[in-house]
């Protein structure tokens, strides 16, 4: 391993685990909905993992896929009854759903012990959470074991967003986000599109989640409390909504920039603060916004392309 | 049940602390139909002003109340000249008052030696009085935007982070108290067994009092009718004559005052102060004025009982570990069946 | 397709440009080397966060030890460098935060982190690599089970409240008593656990638990209720912040004083009586340092920290100071700042003067010194007799 990535490999584990959720929040975004469950999806991911690998021999591959499985299949109903609130009211009432997965994760022994005859089973276990036994990682071609399936991973949602992006699909969702009224009058069925678009996040929440435990290692709900969701949120604010570069490049500076500025590391907090506001405010379409990759090009005298958005 | 009665007075007791927190909330919502979640910060705020008054200057309490109320209001004034205006339009005494900003921010935090500080900070603030002048002068702003409606929610998060860090730094993580007996607190019995403190009564009668001034200021007054007017149509009331920045300032000064009368109370009635203390009762207030009906002060008032109600009977005849879940739970359902709110009516009449 | 300029490629290529440019800070510490020049030792804290309060007590009087060790050349021509870092109460944030001071500032141990399941979550690195860790304020179980390299200061709950409740029952003779705790926080679920057990050992009856958040301000609820089961006493497990508030209102809603509240280390600072007032007169709590103790360096310590920061130390602060004097005993023992030579070293500690008592380690790096039991006499902790 070169010694730059050896050094900072754990804060490229969570870069690259960020730059999923950050993505999982873009694609809810990309169509107009502010869907506040991404933290709530990636409990549910983490835990599912967790509690397959402590109760059970299962191998965490097939751990992931289960994690996904069970994101899509509580994503479903949810999304079914929540996406016909619109902005805020659809923000709260996702908000409250991943309350109340964290409120369930917390106490998820009472629940299981109204339901097993073993009441002194620990699953769960409360705020302790479950931790999962360390594995000093194998260097496989440069990078350990535990960052492959992450960086996959990541690599596998960017090819679908990418090619979804230029599709048909992309286009009906970003017609849904500029005039959902239009959108439906056009034919679109937006009911439809939405719960997609929804359904899709959620998984890639699930799934980033699960990716996320072996890392992690100890998963309890405090991982995923309010201010997980608003960082989500930063990610995809920061790097911009319209686009799927936009999320990459927002997770990737806020995940490194208290390493990068470690002089401010008590302002931390303002710094970000200080990056949201003014991000929303005065580069609406953030990082990944077109005006300013045209800048880019033209400074860096690429031969001239069209312009896509 | 011997302690029913007890249950319901700490029920009513902690639907008066939610509803006076939550009045403030849903009037800015009424008006300019956007989420303002920076108002715990502003509440944390008010509670430290009284504070400060108390403690530092040597006030009484019942001066410092008020002095917090403005200082409160002040604060949203400016919270929204920097983190809404901006995204309704951009004018350059905007950007000015956001350069000040910046510069009292780096004032504030950075560690240098006494004339410097003070030298940077006072600089930032004159910034930010020229260019709060100039953008509230401006006629003509650079451009007036049409944001998503997720811009104001993201933008006031980003404000709260910037509020909470400033009072960590300012005050420390630790918790702190107004001083003991600035207040009676020897409780009054209603039974036998049931008390009630006198800042809890306080706090009920406060509650119930400001809901019925503020509908009265929304219903019966000059004020009140160009508010109404603008969360009918921004635009109509502009071309009516109403002084529309005006009275946003207003509103938002009032939803200030109000959250920062709630947090003096509160952190009274609880003997705790601490930066964070915005965050709890942020959900909680959320989870009150969308029961109640966005922009409906009558409505967030009467949610706030039925969930601080909810709340304390969970804890009472079920489990106190699954106490939010029902809250939320609550929420949920309303959303699902009556997205306007239990008490709520549509847009059209509101406000 | 047409011709993109944010195509495959070039995203692939950005990402690994924005990874580079993480890397501002170079390496800068110095190599580890005999005891002369800077000891580079690591410290993860939780500066900011939902521990922030903790993680500032354990920073002020870790730098006030070292301050003290470095002037009093304890350590012969060698100085301690201590590095603080900030883990944001996040367990990626401690992760990092040892990735850090292990690769790039090569320290020799590391003291913290302040949250337990922060160490589990970044014990093992060290572990992994070598480094000796010190905990300083981790009571919940699985801690020094992680390797032999870690080590901690702080009585665990389990080791502490056995002792208060015999103590305490065989003096007031308490038969059933109401429990209320923190059930989203590791350290005051932890007290539960601890407490739940020693009940149950000493027969004594349970008639209600009941739970609240961390960051709750009113407890009437579950105070109305515990009152209606008249119990012998309250077995509370709260941080001081939330036992203040547990306190007043309980008094308030009419618990006589007659039932006393006992709990454990999270009661153990000076906020409490501050916060609670006359609420808090005849708490009891179990816990690891006593404010008023009479150790060797106690009140010169508690007056020093009073001195610098304005504020009476509690029981975090005891406790981290008390981490900073194990780790440079270790080292001066050791003769040198090799890590593994400091392990070996560090787990030899017999009878050590602290402010904690006389202080060693037992064969699992467990601490050995006696648990304290006080009370709360006109606004100060004293010994419970």
């Amino acid at each position: 391993m070169p010694e730059f990535v050896s050094n900072n490999i754990s804060t490229i584990n969570f870069i690259l685990i960020n730059i999923a959720l950050g993505l999982s929040i873009y694609i809810t975004l990309a169509t107009g909905l502010l869907s506040l469950s991404n933290a709530g999806f990636m409990a549910i991911g983490a835990y599912t993992v967790a509690i397959i690998s402590t109760q059970s021999n299962i191998p965490f591959s097939v751990g992931l896929v289960m994690a996904i499985a069970l994101g899509v299949a509580l994503a479903l109903p949810i999304g079914m009854l929540v996406l016909g609130l619109r902005d805020i009211y659809l923000a709260i009432a996702t908000l409250g759903f991943g309350e109340i997965v964290r409120i369930i994760a917390l106490n998820g022994d009472k629940v299981v012990h109204l339901f097993s005859q073993n009441k002194e089973l620990i699953i769960f276990n409360g705020a302790e959470g479950i931790t999962l036994t360390y594995k000093t990682p194998t260097v496989i071609l440069g990078l350990p074991d535990t960052t492959w399936p992450i960086l996959i991973y990541v690599m596998v949602i960017i090819y679908i967003l990418a090619t979804l992006h230029n599709s048909r699909f992309g286009r009906i969702l970003a017609s849904i986000r500029q005039d959902e009224t239009a959108a439906s009058t056009l034919g679109v069925n937006v009911v439809h599109y939405k719960l997609l678009a929804f359904v899709l996040g959620s998984a890639i929440a699930a799934g980033a989640g699960a990716l996320s435990a072996p890392i992690v290692r100890v998963i309890d709900p405090h991982n995923y409390v309010f201010s997980r969701g608003v960082d989500i949120l930063a990610y995809a604010v920061l790097g911009g909504m319209t686009h799927w570069v936009g999320p990459i490049l927002g997770a990737t500076v806020l995940t490194s920039l208290p390493e990068a500025l470690r002089f401010l590391k008590d302002q931390r907090d303002i710094v970000n603060g200080l990056i949201i506001m003014l991000s929303i405010i005065y580069l609406p379409a953030g990082l990944a916004d077109p005006r300013i990759w045209g800048l880019f090009k033209r400074l860096v005298s690429f031969p001239k392309r069209e312009q896509v958005s | 049940m011997l302690e029913l009665p007890q249950q319901l007075i700490n029920g009513l007791w902690q639907g008066a602390a939610l509803a006076l927190f939550a009045m403030g909330y849903t009037l800015v919502f009424g008006v300019l139909d956007i989420i303002n979640l920076a108002q715990g910060a502003t509440f944390m705020w008010g509670a430290f002003f009284a504070f400060i008054c108390v403690t530092k200057l040597g006030w009484s309490l019942w001066f410092s109340i008020p002095v917090a109320m403005v200082g409160a209001g002040l604060l949203s004034i400016l919270l929204d000249r920097l983190a809404f205006k901006p995204l309704r339009s951009l004018t350059s005494g905007g950007l000015v008052l956001w350069g000040g900003f910046i510069v009292l921010l780096v004032g504030m935090v950075g560690k240098w030696a006494f004339p410097v500080k003070t030298g940077i900070t006072i600089t930032g603030a004159a910034v930010m009085l020229v260019g709060f002048v100039l953008d509230y002068r401006s006629i003509r702003p650079l451009r007036i935007r049409e944001v998503p409606h997720l811009a104001p929610i993201i933008s006031s998060i980003g404000a709260t982070f910037i509020l909470v860090s400033l009072a960590i730094n300012e005050f420390g993580a630790q918790v702190s108290r107004f001083p003991a007996n600035l207040f009676p607190v020897k409780p009054y019995h209603i039974t036998a067994d049931a008390v009630i403190s006198p800042i809890q009564t306080l706090v009920l009668i406060l509650s119930l009092a400001l809901m019925l001034v503020l509908s009265l200021l929304i219903n019966r007054t000059q004020m009140g009718r160009a508010i109404r007017a603008i969360a009918w149509s921004e635009r109509t009331s502009r071309l009516l004559g109403i002084n529309v920045d005006y009275v946003i300032a207003q509103t938002f000064f009032i939803s200030g005052a109000l959250a920062g009368a709630a947090g003096v109370l509160l952190g009274l009635a609880f003997n705790r102060l601490e930066p964070t203390m915005g965050g709890e009762v942020e959900l909680a207030g959320l989870t009150v004025i969308i029961v109640g009906g966005m922009g409906s002060i009558g409505g967030a008032a009467m949610a706030a009982f039925l969930v601080g109600m909810i709340r304390v009977l969970s804890v009472a005849y079920i489990d106190s570990s699954f106490r939010d879940a029902f809250v939320f739970a609550l929420l949920i359902l309303v959303l699902l069946i009556r997205p306007s709110g239990i008490f709520g009516r549509s847009k059209a009449v509101r406000a | 397709m047409k011709a993109r300029f944010f195509s495959f490629p070039t995203v692939l290529m950005l990402l690994f440009v924005c990874f580079a440019a993480i890397d501002v800070s170079s390496a800068s510490a110095a190599s580890a080397s005999s005891l002369s020049g800077e000891i580079p030792i690591g410290a993860v804290w939780s500066m900011t966060g939902a521990a922030a309060v903790y993680g500032s007590s354990q920073k002020n009087a870790s730098e006030l030890a070292v301050d003290e060790i470095n002037k009093s050349g304890m350590l012969g021509a060698g100085k301690i460098k201590l590095i603080t870092e900030d883990d944001r109460s996040t367990k990626e944030g401690a992760i990092t935060a040892f990735d850090k001071l292990i690769k790039e500032y090569k320290v020799v141990a590391i003291l913290g982190p302040t949250l337990s399941n922060s160490a589990k979550a970044a014990d093992p690195i060290a572990q992994a690599a070598k480094v000796p860790v010190l905990a300083v304020s981790n009571t919940a179980g699985g801690i020094v089970e992680m390797g032999d390299f870690i080590f901690r200061d702080s009585l665990s709950e389990m080791l502490v409240q056995p002792n208060t409740i015999r103590e305490t029952k065989n003096k007031l003779g308490y038969k059933k008593v109401a429990i209320l705790y923190g059930n989203d926080d590791v350290f005051t679920k932890g007290g539960y656990d601890a407490f739940k057990k020693a009940l149950n050992d000493q027969g004594i009856q349970i008639l209600a638990t009941e739970t609240f958040n961390k960051n709750d301000s009113d407890f009437s609820a579950q105070l109305t209720k515990i009152k209606g089961l008249k119990p012998d006493a309250i077995i509370v497990s709260a941080l001081a912040e939330e036992a203040a508030g547990i306190m007043s209102q309980g008094r308030q809603l009419g618990i006589p004083d007659s039932v006393p509240f006992i709990g454990g280390n999270g009661f153990n600072s000076p906020k409490l009586a501050q916060l609670a007032g006359p609420a808090a007169e005849g708490a009891i709590t179990g816990a690891a340092w006593l404010i008023s103790n009479d150790t060797p360096g106690n009140k010169a310590f508690v007056e020093a920290y009073h001195k610098k920061f304005g504020a009476n130390p509690d029981q975090f602060a005891a406790q981290a100071y008390t981490g900073v004097y194990i780790l440079a005993n270790a080292i001066k023992t050791a003769g040198s700042s090799n890590p593994t030579a400091i392990r070996d070293a560090m787990a030899k500690i017999k009878d050590m003067d602290t402010v904690l008592g006389k202080f060693s380690f037992d064969a699992h790096r467990e601490p050995v010194h006696s648990p304290v039991v006080q009370i709360i006499k006109n606004g100060k902790f004293v010994l419970y007799k």
